[in-house]
């Protein structure tokens, strides 16, 4: 989760965003390869499809490109394309307008490349992975995104506002709402007592 | 039991501090209620946190490249439609005074095709009788200026048309080639 971010903020990239302001697109090609995996992560949990993810990934950094000249160095550049990234996915989601009604009525997880763990491993990421994605599900597309900025990016309550054009005040609230209505979730599709075998205690959610 | 203010305790994003943490401690020690919301809280961000980062196919930048190609290409081409769209509506805006001045002799579309021919031969002898005017005009522009004013007639065209291309490039095909 942690690789999200940190891993791409130092990477001297302020010489490629000003390069790419100035329209050199090798430029944009470095901050492309630098930001492809925080972006597609984004789109992938708010959609939650790798094809509509890569085809909204590849547009959020179109968006980007062509609106360069429109950023403002004093921002974080991250911050910003998150922000094109998560615009353009809620908008995707309100055309589709696909109810969930139920963690049980969703299809399954679509298999992504695999890169690395053995068997097991791998079978508790996908694991990690349908149960994420369940939980996602019940969301509508603001308060999703506010989870995924707030969880995998890592992004502060006041960064999330920004990407979001909220006050800090509804990310706060919504992001309220969001985890009442995924622990209301879990508790339904796990009602009977002790179902967590004592691996969460009460402290840790404190 | 009341569950407020320790259900927004639970659910929120800031730190408590220690009187309230010590209260909620209490509080999650009496309410099963509040104990399940806070234990299947905890489960969720386990869960949350434990899904890795997706990553795309490889490739990714690749196919971006392409795909901003594509966008270029098809960008040209609806500037290019545009453009001869544009040209073709003001070609029939310019031409409706004459159709309307030609519809006034028609009587009849045996007329209107005589008309035609006639507004094409004189076309044809019209521009027949410019080439030969500028004919005339290029071989006598010597005699008249002299060589250099030739050659400074001959800059001038050239300069006019440089500054046409010039135009040209700078409102229907620069948008283009700096990126759609």
């Amino acid at each position: 989760m942690t690789g999200s971010r940190a891993a791409v903020i130092d990477r001297g990239e302020s010489r490629w965003l000003e390069r790419a302001r100035q329209g050199e697109q090798a430029a944009f090609a470095e901050l492309v390869e630098a930001y492809q995996r925080p972006v597609y992560n984004l789109c992938y949990r708010m959609l939650g499809d790798p094809a509509e993810a890569e085809d909204a990934a590849q547009e959020s950094f179109l968006k980007a490109y062509r609106g360069m000249r429109r950023y403002d160095p004093q921002r974080s550049f991250s911050t910003w394309l998150l922000s094109i990234a998560s615009h353009h996915c809620i908008d995707q989601l309100r055309r589709r307008r696909l109810p969930v009604d139920s963690l049980e009525e969703l299809e399954p997880w679509e298999e992504v490349a695999d890169l690395g763990p053995g068997p097991e491993k791998s079978a508790t990421l996908r694991e990690a992975r349908e149960a994420a994605r369940a939980l996602l599900g019940r969301l509508g597309p603001q308060d999703r995104a506010v989870v995924v900025l707030r969880y995998w990016d890592e992004l502060s309550t006041e960064e999330i506002a920004e990407a979001l054009s909220l006050t800090v005040k509804a990310v706060k609230s919504r992001l309220h709402r969001a985890r009442k209505q995924m622990a209301e979730a879990w508790l339904r599709s796990n009602p009977e007592p002790g179902w967590n075998g004592g691996q969460a205690d009460a402290a840790s959610a404190v | 039991m009341p569950h407020q203010p320790f259900e927004d305790w639970i659910l929120g994003d800031e730190g408590l501090q220690e009187d309230q943490r010590l209260a909620l401690a209490g509080h999650l020690s009496e309410c099963a209620e509040c104990t399940r919301l806070s234990k299947s809280l905890a489960a969720v961000e386990r869960t949350l946190t434990q899904a890795e980062v997706a990553a795309p196919a490889p490739g990714f930048g690749a196919r971006f490249a392409l795909r901003l190609e594509g966008r270029r290409v098809r960008a040209a081409r609806q500037q290019a439609w545009l453009a001869f769209g544009l040209a073709g509506a003001g070609a029939c805006v310019a031409a409706v005074p004459a159709v309307l001045r030609l519809m006034e002799e028609w009587t009849s579309p045996a007329s209107m095709f005589v008309q035609l021919w006639i507004r094409a031969y004189d076309a044809w002898v019209g521009l027949r009788v410019a080439g030969d005017f500028a004919r005339v005009a290029w071989n006598s522009v010597p005699d008249v200026v002299g060589p250099a004013g030739a050659l400074a007639f001959l800059a001038a065209c050239l300069g006019l048309g440089v500054i046409w291309i010039a135009t040209l490039y700078r409102f229907a095909f620069r948008r283009v080639t700096e990126g759609a």
